[in-house]
């Protein structure tokens, strides 16, 4: 047997002394500044910000979704225009009759306090919604003070000093993430870049012109309440997506505002986000055809404003997601109306003409997803919420299967039969468990500080 | 702080062993079989608390049933590997 090492109790004060002073002093020292790689591209300047995630997330040059421009067009018609007239009103009926049973036999989810939970954040909602000129919000942006009330020059700095300040005033206004981006013109709607205009110039008849020195585009993400949001597709689970959409369009006014103060011009981005914020890493394309973010899932909400401010741009991001949604399938599974796709492969063909060509991706059957919501008078997102990705910050565990996902998409199905054996995704509707949501001890917004 | 504590505990047991009580000579990958259970230990405690404080308790129990016997099963492996002659 060996002879054992002794330590004298002295000895054993004075490590734990040195121990202690090294760690209090990593503690307590100043995070080191963040250095972002820099470089120049096509006329812009970008940054890596593979610092904003876990170590499996990659920055790539292009985004994981294949795209053709030469195939893109703009969309003409939105989904609800492919229900008959008849069929919506009929649908709309069913709606209210839906909510109003609910209300009566105090369903769980759809009771009268859960529906008044869901028209409260809805009447916000629809009071910050763009309906004002340029497709920016009348009242609180037309008092703003620019410089030249002021009596000042613009803000002049460098395009990495402009992106660190937007992205400061989004989390200041509460949104989570910030991505920017380059203006791609086949991704704007009824809009498009006239060399020819100084201002942007609405048209009654016509697209809005905007001038070619709108290049940039700030993408703002919002991660819906993740507790609340468990409750779609009921009233009070779409309550989470009003409250999210509320405060996501009072951060966009907020950076709209920001950035008039400061010298330049900005208008709420008249044209498609999913694409404009993959390009700008905050996540990638997935099975829902909407955008997945590698830390909040498909459980977010985006905005964009336009602007002439130069901002760094942002590199995309490859987290596996391309390979893992071909496997996966759980929010097709989700749907309730069983909108989303479930081939085993992306395609170049969309399903209507409510969508915009020259992706290669999932596409959804709209109208089959508008229909479900006029029935049940809801905004569901319950695939939003079943996306094995849309997970809270709690545990490793997130972490461990975030690695795991990203490092081996491939057995993304064993990984889904173990998040469903775990009980992870929306919480079967009508169940009483519903309700618990109004005794959680939950923070504002759901989100510690 | 429930890891704070773990950690705590986990590293002060360590040394107690190492420095006072430890009479037998175990071989290295009982060591490793030690170390993988303590961390499966504390792994399962941080899935039970952090999947309470998510309000999903199904992972909660299930994870923490998962993890926490993963770990005990390691240390008694590793406990096994210690060498059978040996005597206080």
């Amino acid at each position: 047997m060996s002879k054992k090492k002794k330590i004298s109790r002295k000895d054993f004060i004075k490590l734990s002394g040195i121990a202690s002073g090294t760690l209090g002093a990593a503690l307590l020292s100043p995070s080191p500044a963040k250095k972002l790689n820099l470089f120049k591209k096509d006329g812009y300047t970008y940054r890596d910000r593979s610092d904003r995630y876990p170590g499996w997330v990659r920055t790539v040059d292009e985004i994981t979704t294949e795209f053709d421009l030469a195939k893109t067009e703009k969309a003409t018609k939105s989904a609800p225009m492919f229900l008959s007239k008849e069929n919506m009103a009929e649908a709309k009926e069913e709606g209210k009759k839906y909510r109003i049973r609910g209300i009566k036999e105090e369903i769980p989810g759809e009771t009268l306090a859960d529906v008044a939970l869901f028209e409260a954040t809805g009447q916000i909602q629809g009071y910050m919604l763009p309906f004002g000129r340029y497709g920016n919000h009348q009242w609180p942006t037309e008092n703003v003070l620019t410089p030249e009330e002021l009596g000042v020059d613009r803000w002049s700095g460098s395009e990495e000093e402009a992106a660190d300040k937007l992205d400061a005033v989004a989390r200041a206004f509460g949104a989570h993430q910030v991505g920017f981006s380059a203006l791609e013109p086949k991704w704007l709607k009824n809009a498009v870049l006239d060399p020819n205009v100084k201002g942007v110039k609405k048209s009654e008849d016509g697209p809005t012109r905007i001038p070619e020195s709108y290049k940039y585009v700030a993408t703002l993400l919002l991660h819906a309440p993740p507790e609340l949001s468990k409750r779609a597709p009921s009233a009070l689970g779409s309550a989470a997506d009003r409250s999210t959409y509320m405060r996501l369009y009072m951060a966009r006014v907020g950076m709209i505002n920001f950035i008039t103060t400061m010298g330049y011009e900005a208008m709420v981005l008249p044209g498609l986000d999913v694409p404009h914020a993959i390009r700008a890493g905050l996540g990638e394309l997935g099975r829902v055809n909407r955008m997945i973010s590698p830390i909040y899932g498909g459980n977010v909400r985006l905005t964009s404003v336009l602007t002439n401010m130069p901002v760094a741009l942002d590199k995309p991001i490859d987290f596996g997601l391309q390979e893992f949604c071909k496997h996966c399938k759980k929010c097709a599974e989700a749907c309730p109306a069983g909108a989303i796709s479930t081939a085993d492969e992306p395609t170049w063909e969309p399903q209507g003409e409510w969508q915009v060509p020259g992706t290669k991706a999932y596409y959804e059957d709209s109208p089959a997803c508008y229909e479900y919501w006029l029935r049940h008078d809801t905004l569901c997102a319950s695939c939003m919420v079943a996306c094995p990705w849309s997970k809270q910050d709690k545990t490793a565990l997130h972490d461990v299967i975030g690695f795991t996902g990203a490092t081996a998409p491939g057995i993304s199905k064993l990984l889904t039969s173990l998040d469903d054996s775990f009980g992870y995704g929306v919480i079967k509707m009508a169940s009483p468990e519903m309700e618990n949501w109004w005794k959680y001890d939950l923070p504002p917004f759901e989100y510690d500080a | 702080m429930l890891l704070f504590l773990l950690g705590m505990v986990f590293g002060v047991g360590l040394t107690v062993l190492y420095y006072e009580k430890l009479e037998v000579n175990f071989p290295w990958y009982s060591w490793v079989l030690f170390a993988l259970g303590m961390l499966s230990l504390m792994f399962s405690f941080d899935v039970l608390f952090g999947s309470i404080a998510e309000h999903e308790i199904k992972a909660a129990w299930l994870g923490f049933g998962i993890f926490a016997l993963v770990g005990f099963v390691m240390l008694i492996l590793g406990w096994r590997q210690r060498p059978a002659t040996q005597t206080e």
